[in-house]
């Protein structure tokens, strides 16, 4: 049976470029909403004929576990890596915050991830074959910026759970996150069109702004037996953002 | 991961952690320079790397003589992309026993010489001009609190202030700097340590690494993750190589 690994958010973005260049190393099993745009990744992956689509809504908790498992069953694999890649980045002051953002930002970016490996883990669907996630976190996981409550909140449970989940699972699986500073990607392309902001960002960072590879280069270490004694640990790659307060 | 083309130094490169990431570092390609106070240990390392090699026999505790014996050195061997400070020794005695002679040259040889070999080793008669990249060895003592270990911790924990603040100045000239705080390795430094405990002592130890002991190689790995360029929007990050001893 082939060993596959599973990127979230593969639709575009991040998980899209995590998902491009994976493909030349492992069968993936793209994750997302939109199924033409799912598509359009798949057909810019190496053989996309090896390649399979999982379209489902992440949002919806509910239903994650049992339709892995059918989805797992049904195509004959199993998993070794996941890359938990989709993310939900609305930023809003603390009063325009509801209680419903809440559970869509949580649901989306802990929840699902949470319950996907939770899936994994399970014998009969999976034996013993997953051997290392990574959860794309985020460099506001250990601090603190205006209208990120609830992004950050979920970033700093993410990695809570990555914790847990690393003492809990070792020694059979190893499970980090990557925390980034900002990357260009659709999810951040609004503050992007801001030049100002850009010519601000940038400035802020010592090694300048990062792109999506340099985050692959990161994942693709941390997944591999180069890293095999680290565990449970954030990984940030962020250019030097966060130690920086000279800026 | 590919070192072809690039060069370091590699402090206490003839033992433990040091002589693993020489092998590993040869075997990616890189040109080495090999610094270490035992000479016999130096010279069999020379044979067992694959790629261009030179060796210099220092004492890293005589900060004042680091700058010029290196600098001196690189006028031979050649520029370099970074350099990584392996060298280190442990100390465990308790609070009132601590010795201050032993004490400096902990400090000297942990902690300050990385500050020296980053002086030198940014100087533009050493440093290629690009693809820079200081890795230094931290430990997770200097981040944890652990008995009659003060004198190492504070060694180890400077390490990470020291990471952070060159990271930062050093990155206009396109130097990265990073650090590895490793958990409990099976080196000959631990081997000497752990002579001293008993077997309980021992199990305790392994429980505190939900992934068990580690070995050399499981650090040197990294180290040349951090020297290659598959890291290079990474800098001043401390990263516990630890098998989870600090994820619980």
């Amino acid at each position: 049976m082939k060993e596959c690994i599973i990127i979230t958010g593969a639709s575009s973005g991040m998980g899209r470029e995590m998902a491009k260049k994976f493909s030349s190393s492992y069968p993936v099993i793209l994750n997302g909403r939109d199924l033409e745009r799912l598509e359009e990744t798949r057909q810019q992956c190496q053989n996309p004929q090896n390649q399979l689509i999982w379209q489902y809504d992440l949002e919806n908790v509910e239903d994650v576990e049992q339709t892995l498992a059918t989805f797992l069953t049904g195509h004959q694999v199993r998993v070794a890596y996941f890359v938990h890649c989709a993310g939900y980045m609305k930023t809003y002051p603390l009063k325009m915050v509801s209680a419903s953002l809440f559970q869509q930002t949580f649901n989306i970016n802990v929840i699902s991830g949470a319950l996907i490996i939770k899936t994994l883990m399970n014998r009969k669907l999976n034996g013993d074959t997953l051997k290392s996630v990574v959860l794309i976190s985020s460099n506001i996981s250990n601090f603190g910026a205006k209208a990120f409550g609830v992004y950050g909140a979920s970033k700093g449970a993410m990695d809570a759970l990555m914790r847990s989940l690393a003492v809990e699972l070792a020694p059979k699986v190893r499970l980090n996150s990557v925390l980034p500073g900002g990357v260009r990607t659709t999810m951040t392309e609004h503050m992007y069109q801001d030049e100002e902001l850009v010519k601000r960002m940038a400035a802020t960072y010592p090694l300048g702004l990062g792109e999506a590879n340099d985050i692959y280069e990161v994942v693709n270490f941390l997944l591999s037996d180069k890293a095999r004694w680290i565990t449970g640990q954030q990984c940030t790659v962020d250019g030097g953002r966060t130690i920086n307060i000279t800026g | 991961m590919d070192l072809s083309g690039r060069s370091y130094i590699i402090t206490g490169a003839a033992s433990g952690i040091g002589k693993a990431t020489a092998i590993i570092l040869s075997k990616l390609g890189a040109k080495l320079l090999l610094l270490d106070i035992n000479k016999g240990n130096l010279e069999q390392l020379h044979d067992s790397c694959e790629n261009m090699v030179d060796t210099l026999v220092i004492d890293l505790t005589k900060s004042g003589d680091i700058k010029s014996l290196v600098k001196e050195k690189i006028a031979v061997f050649g520029k370099i992309n970074g350099f990584v400070h392996c060298a280190g020794i442990p100390y465990i005695s308790p609070l009132n026993a601590v010795n201050t002679e032993k004490s400096e040259m902990l400090y000297k040889l942990n902690t300050y010489a990385a500050i020296e070999l980053a002086k030198v080793c940014s100087n533009k008669q050493v440093y290629v001009g690009e693809h820079g990249s200081f890795v230094l060895l931290s430990s997770v003592y200097g981040l944890v609190g652990s008995a009659a270990n003060v004198v190492y911790a504070m060694s180890k924990a400077a390490i990470i202030g020291i990471t952070r603040s060159l990271s930062i100045e050093l990155a206009p000239k396109n130097i990265r700097v990073n650090c590895i705080a490793p958990g409990f390795v099976k080196t000959n430094m631990l081997a000497g340590n752990a002579g001293a405990f008993d077997d309980s002592y021992n199990q305790k130890l392994e429980a505190l690494h939900p992934l068990g002991l580690g070995d050399a190689d499981s650090i040197a790995e990294p180290i040349a993750f951090l020297l290659s360029d598959a890291s290079r929007w990474i800098t001043g990050a401390i990263i516990n190589v630890d098998g989870g001893f600090t994820a619980q």
